[in-house]
């Protein structure tokens, strides 16, 4: 078996254990059946173009994280630009489907999020730890207790704004 | 209502959305995202390397004339500096491109992003405005190239004159118009954002965000 083979079988390996990691990303970051596949194929290609450079001594889930957000967010935002010319031609995003009371907070939580955020909020629903999050945003863990701590806030207030 | 309480319903989408994609594994994608954030400074390059041969050739088989009456190079020397300074940014957003690596840090390798964006929309801007007021450069000089430098002392200083001034009113009217239409047209949007700036700022706030994370 050659270099790549092997390299290809680790990777799908290690990938197939960890596809989770992508489904809750594109959850975040996209709406659409159409984005949520562009984005979801977005990341395998750039999870497979940063192997190489994958040291096999730590954590493969921060690894995947890392690329996965990161393309997410750049995805996001370049997407994001575009839309705005695509609303004014006429584009409307459509309504979401119909879902839970707590899934539709969720949605309307995740949305009102910048990029960065989402991210975080990701990292703390899938109980990554504080730490570890902080590895992953490049940050001290202070202050990513400080955004989650803002997240909350801005949930409360926004449940509180819905119960008047 | 706490965040924990909606881990549940964060699953249940998760799952949801891993039965949409379940044949999604298969990569068809055209375009990458940096393969699209290269593509610009490529088109850049050729297109300034080109010019930059143009000028050049033009300059330099022209040397000895051009050396007598300097009055004569003046719009090749304008073009061949805008070309210089296009290459030199196409260039440098090339090399920023090449340290991106999505495995990095989200804060360190989305403010390269930021800065990459910013740099590119300033580059737009730069020479959106650069090019409306030499604009009367490139045909001069299309002219000197068929019928030799000497054509621009045929040329009407008043003439010439007026073609500034015109250049530097095309640009005023170019904000004012985009600014009038603003937000009506898809194309009005992106020559304002272009001409006045607007995306820089949005590219700037958002590099700003991380840097709020440095540690």
């Amino acid at each position: 078996m050659s270099n790549r083979e092997t390299r290809q079988e680790l990777f799908q390996t290690l990938l197939a254990k960890h596809e989770g990691i992508l489904f809750r990303v594109v959850n975040t970051y996209a709406r659409q059946p159409e984005d949520q596949q562009d984005l979801f194929q977005e990341m395998r290609v750039q999870l497979w173009r940063a192997f190489p450079r994958y040291d096999s001594q730590r954590a493969f889930s921060t690894w995947a994280y890392r690329v996965a957000l990161n393309t997410a967010i750049s995805w996001f935002r370049r997407r994001n630009n575009a839309t705005v010319y695509a609303d004014l031609d006429g584009f409307e995003s459509p309504q979401p489907p119909e879902v839970g009371e707590k899934a539709h907070v969720l949605t309307n939580l995740i949305d009102q999020l910048d990029p960065l955020d989402r991210a975080i909020l990701t990292l703390y629903l899938d109980d990554v730890p504080q730490n570890e999050i902080a590895e992953i945003v490049g940050t001290t863990p202070g202050n990513i207790a400080t955004k989650i701590s803002r997240i909350k806030a801005r949930l409360r207030a926004q449940f509180e704004q819905k119960e008047n | 209502m706490e965040l924990t309480e909606l881990q549940d319903a964060w699953k249940q989408q998760s799952v949801m959305i891993e039965k949409t994609l379940g044949n999604a594994r298969q990569v068809t994608l055209k375009h990458t995202i940096d393969g699209r954030l290269r593509r610009e400074p490529i088109v850049d390059v050729i297109l300034s390397a080109v010019t930059l041969l143009w000028t050049g050739g033009f300059l330099g088989s022209h040397a000895a004339d051009l050396l007598q009456h300097v009055l004569f190079a003046l719009p090749a020397l304008a073009v061949h500096g805008l070309a210089i300074y296009i290459l030199g940014q196409a260039i440098r957003q090339l090399i920023l491109l090449s340290q991106v690596d999505y495995a990095q840090p989200i804060a360190q390798t989305q403010t390269l992003i930021g800065r990459l964006r910013s740099m590119r929309l300033k580059t737009i801007k730069s020479t959106l405005h650069v090019g409306i007021v030499v604009w009367f450069a490139f045909p001069i000089l299309l002219l000197q190239t068929l019928a030799g430098p000497s054509v621009i002392a045929r040329i009407d200083p008043p003439w010439l004159v007026c073609n500034i001034l015109f250049g530097f009113a095309m640009m005023g009217g170019a904000v004012a118009f985009a600014r009038k239409i603003g937000d009506s047209h898809p194309l009005a949007q992106k020559l304002n954002d272009a001409l006045s700036g607007t995306q820089i700022k949005r590219a700037e706030q958002e590099l700003a965000q991380f840097a709020d994370l440095e540690p």
